[in-house]
């Protein structure tokens, strides 16, 4: 046991690491299509440590707070990233429960930290990022463990075309919703609209500023890897090796959803979040209908 | 030229009116009394269809011992303008308004009682471009006014405003979307905008007191291209040809023709420019990134023709200073169809992603009736239905020698006034096309000429932003006066009705559609005031 767990700590320093690269590969690709040269790979990496080490961090009032919410959203993505990887080596369906259940507490600690900082501008960011959490977030929680569920049913032999038809819409959900807690256009509406500009973001400095941008790097590699993990599962079942093909397909995916973001325009507060429940109602009631009949089937 | 009957009309208007009048080339000069301008300003507006462009006080007093007020109509439909003049007693200038007439006249009223020190009755009055510390017995236009005075400063805080309904979200005066110095107070409820408050002039170059004071007509080019860095070209040109026609100059052919091929690169690099702009504010960074690309191109083309990538400084009165050869020609021919292709194919990616077409659709409605109440130019009024265009209507430089299609589209929204600069930059892809094709031979450059004193000279010039006025009237070597007024200075104004009641998400997105100019709009004096009772924010809309 003491062995395995060195192995997943090495595991989750990787994963720790990983999103800072992968940031730094999404904006070169960002870049390559944008007709422009862009900067290197390692860029994010070089931001984050100017700002972490180099950068003054401005201490207001509400700097405490702010910190340890972020903190908080670090350490339950790490305590995510954790529990997904038990699942993926173990195939244990509570280890990715809890998985979610983490994820969503590191979602509501980043979601609730523009709400601190008395800056209107911020706080009316912060509530559209309410909003849209309340959609997706269900969504993100109901489809990955339903899609885990599926997984291991198939697993274990319970094969059939109907179950089938109901993991691929679950499947769909969990895209849909890993990629929207990303926080990638369209769905950056909190942050990136140009009238919030001197939002959350200018409120923050050195430190708190790459604790902020980390929590949202490891979020996003938190919630791809919970979309890879039960897929890599079906493939290859549980153990090691599928562990090495997840941090190898999450490129891919990574890859994937930047260049969705390249081509698209930022959606606006009232359309995202209606236009997201209404396919999430969709095609999750198909999914769970089909899977009750297959159920009493 | 106006058509006899058309100028007949404006000329049988001031003699019921008491009033004198004559046509000059293609403009009708009137001048009334006072106690008539309201009617007859309410006529030629409201009646008679014309365009209210702007007003300007003039201080005669050196002169004839009085000031005068003049409002600058045009008639689109006949090609003509009309320039209704009163004169003002030289101690105590007071006009009444036209204001309830022609709300389009608020800002340049406001104007004139700062600068000159004009009073005016029958509306509300405040100041509007001076800032609050500046003396108020000191108009800086007035003759006596020395160009140089400055008046110590005295620095202000400034409060945002306070709404017990609804919350108050600042824009500016400084902000990531807005490029130059601006300031909108949006009253929201909710995700919804329920009011606006604007307020500019922030910025003070006093350009046309300079002109006026310690330059020559050659000089004054070249400091009418420095009231905008994208669309300078078009006032340093409407500049020479207010100047041109107040002193009767027949500028050689092969010039206006020059000037009005690089008007239209202007305008396409101005529109590429915007819809750059506009992408970026969707979120759409791609289209941002690639239409300045493209645009990158229309800057070559100009460095090709000009010299200068921007801030081309050819024009003088009297033509241009650089010419257009053969090689030129062939190579800014062939800039022009990889530049049409290039946009072509990339437009029409653009415009179908769904989140750009679904946030500018039906977003920042500005309906007819208050575009033409508020005299709105350019592609804001084209898209709310109103047609017309000065390069077709006041024809000027070498534009009736092409064939070309003014876009105009009656919806009004964000989307409208996209598609008119989308159709726009291909229109004058082909005008600079035909333009090249037919360049006549011959100088380009008028040596040898004389401006007299106490001419007017009126033009309008089709920026990329709308109609541009300069008005002159000249005097010994240099104007005796200069107005000058962008189109952004008329599409402020429509801001508050496009914003309100729309959501507070696509505010930037509408105020950007105007393409806002303030460089130009704000090259007067300066604002800055924590005195309500003086300087209140200026409801944008009465």
């Amino acid at each position: 046991m003491g062995v395995s767990h060195l192995y997943i700590l090495v595991v989750l320093v990787i994963c720790a690491l990983i999103p800072l690269i992968l940031d730094g590969v999404e904006r070169k690709l960002r870049a390559v299509l944008q007709s422009r040269i862009g900067p290197p790979i390692t860029q994010t990496l070089y931001d984050l440590l100017k700002l972490a080490l180099v950068k003054e961090t401005k201490i207001t009032p509400t700097t405490l707070y702010a910190t340890f919410t972020l903190v908080s959203a670090v350490a339950t993505s790490l305590a995510s990233l954790y529990y997904t990887v038990i699942y993926i080596i173990s195939g244990d369906l509570s280890s990715i429960f809890y998985s979610i259940a983490l994820l969503a507490t590191s979602t509501t600690a980043h979601t609730i930290t523009p709400l601190l900082v008395p800056n209107p501008y911020s706080i009316i960011g912060g509530m559209r990022e309410v909003v849209l959490a309340i959609v997706n977030e269900a969504a993100l929680i109901l489809s990955i463990s339903l899609y885990a569920t599926i997984v291991e049913r198939l697993i274990a032999g319970g094969s059939s075309p109907v179950l089938l038809v109901a993991t691929t819409l679950v499947v769909v959900v969990a895209l849909i919703s890993s990629y929207v807690a990303s926080g990638r256009v369209p769905f950056d509406i909190a942050e990136a609209e140009a009238e919030l500009a001197s939002g959350v973001l200018i409120e923050f400095s050195g430190r708190v500023l790459a604790l902020n941008i980390y929590s949202l790097l490891l979020r996003r590699l938190a919630s791809k890897l919970l979309v890879l993990a039960p897929t890599l599962a079906l493939i290859s079942g549980h153990g090691a090796s599928t562990l090495i093909l997840s941090l190898l397909a999450l490129p891919a995916l990574w890859t994937v959803y930047a260049t969705v973001a390249v081509v698209l325009g930022r959606s606006r507060v009232d359309l995202a979040p209606l236009t997201l429940a209404k396919i999430y109602i969709v095609l999750i009631t198909i999914s769970i209908t089909v899977l009750l009949v297959v159920t009493r089937a | 030229m106006p058509r006899l009957e058309e100028a007949q009309k404006y000329i049988e208007l001031a003699t019921q009116n008491r009033g004198e009048a004559y046509a000059e080339g293609d403009t009708v000069f009137i001048t009334i009394p006072p106690d008539r301008l309201v009617d007859v300003a309410d006529t030629i507006f409201n009646k008679y269809n014309c365009s209210f462009r702007v007003c300007a006080g003039v201080d005669e007093r050196p002169l004839k011992g009085h000031f005068s007020l003049v409002h600058l109509f045009t008639d689109d439909r006949a090609g003509c303008y009309i320039a209704v003049k009163t004169y003002l007693s030289g101690d105590k200038p007071v006009a009444p308004s036209i204001v309830s007439v022609v709300p389009a006249a608020d800002w340049c009223e406001m104007e004139a009682r700062d600068l000159l020190g004009i009073e005016f009755t029958g509306r509300e009055t405040h100041r509007l471009v001076l800032p609050p510390w500046w003396p108020y017995n000191l108009y800086p236009l007035r003759k006596d006014a020395p160009y140089n005075y400055r008046p110590e400063p005295r620095v202000e805080s400034e409060k945002v405003g306070h709404s017990p309904e609804y919350g108050v979200i600042p824009l500016g005066p400084y902000h990531p979307t807005l490029h130059e110095p601006e300031y909108f107070e949006l009253y929201v409820e909710g995700e919804r905008v329920v009011d606006v408050k604007y307020r500019g002039f922030h910025v003070h170059r006093g350009i046309e007191k300079l002109a006026e004071s310690r330059m020559n007509y050659q000089q004054v080019n070249f400091l009418a291209e420095r009231i905008c860095g994208i669309c300078g070209f078009v006032h340093s040109t409407c500049y020479a040809l207010a100047v041109e026609k107040a002193a009767k100059l027949e500028v050689p052919e092969r010039a206006q023709f020059i000037r009005s091929i690089v008007l239209e690169v202007e305008r396409i690099h101005s529109h590429l420019l915007l819809l750059g702009v506009a992408f970026h504010l969707l979120g759409y960074d791609a289209g941002f990134m690639h239409i300045w690309r493209i645009r990158e191109r229309v800057m070559w083309l100009a460095e090709l023709l000009t010299g200068s990538r921007k801030t081309y400084g050819i024009n003088l009165v009297g033509g241009v200073r650089r010419d257009i050869n053969e090689e030129k020609k062939q190579k800014a021919l062939e800039a022009l169809r990889e530049l049409s292709s290039d946009f072509k194919s990339f437009i029409e990616v653009a415009m179908s992603v769904p989140q750009v077409k679904k946030r500018i659709t039906g977003t920042g409605v500005l309906p007819r009736e208050a575009a033409v109440k508020l005299s709105v130019e350019g592609p804001v009024a084209r898209a709310s239905g109103i047609d017309k265009d000065a390069r077709r209507d006041l024809p000027y430089a070498a534009y009736k020698y092409a064939s070309f299609k003014v876009p105009v589209y009656t919806e009004g929204d964000n989307l409208a006034r996209v598609l008119v600069r989308v159709e726009e930059v291909f229109e004058s892809i082909s005008i600079i096309e035909q333009l090249l094709d037919k360049l006549p031979g011959g100088p380009v450059l008028l040596t040898d000429f004389e401006i007299p004193e106490g001419r007017v000279g009126v033009q309008v010039v089709e920026a990329p932003r709308g109609g541009d006025i300069h008005y002159v009237i000249t005097g010994r070597g240099a104007p005796y006066r200069w107005r000058v007024r962008s189109p952004t200075y008329a599409n402020i104004p429509a801001l508050r009705v496009m914003l309100k009641d729309q959501p507070l998400a696509d505010a930037s997105i509408t105020i950007a559609s105007i393409d806002p100019c303030f460089s130009c709009t704000d090259r007067v004096l300066v604002i800055r005031d924590g005195r309500v009772e003086v300087m209140r924010l200026a409801p944008v809309v009465k």
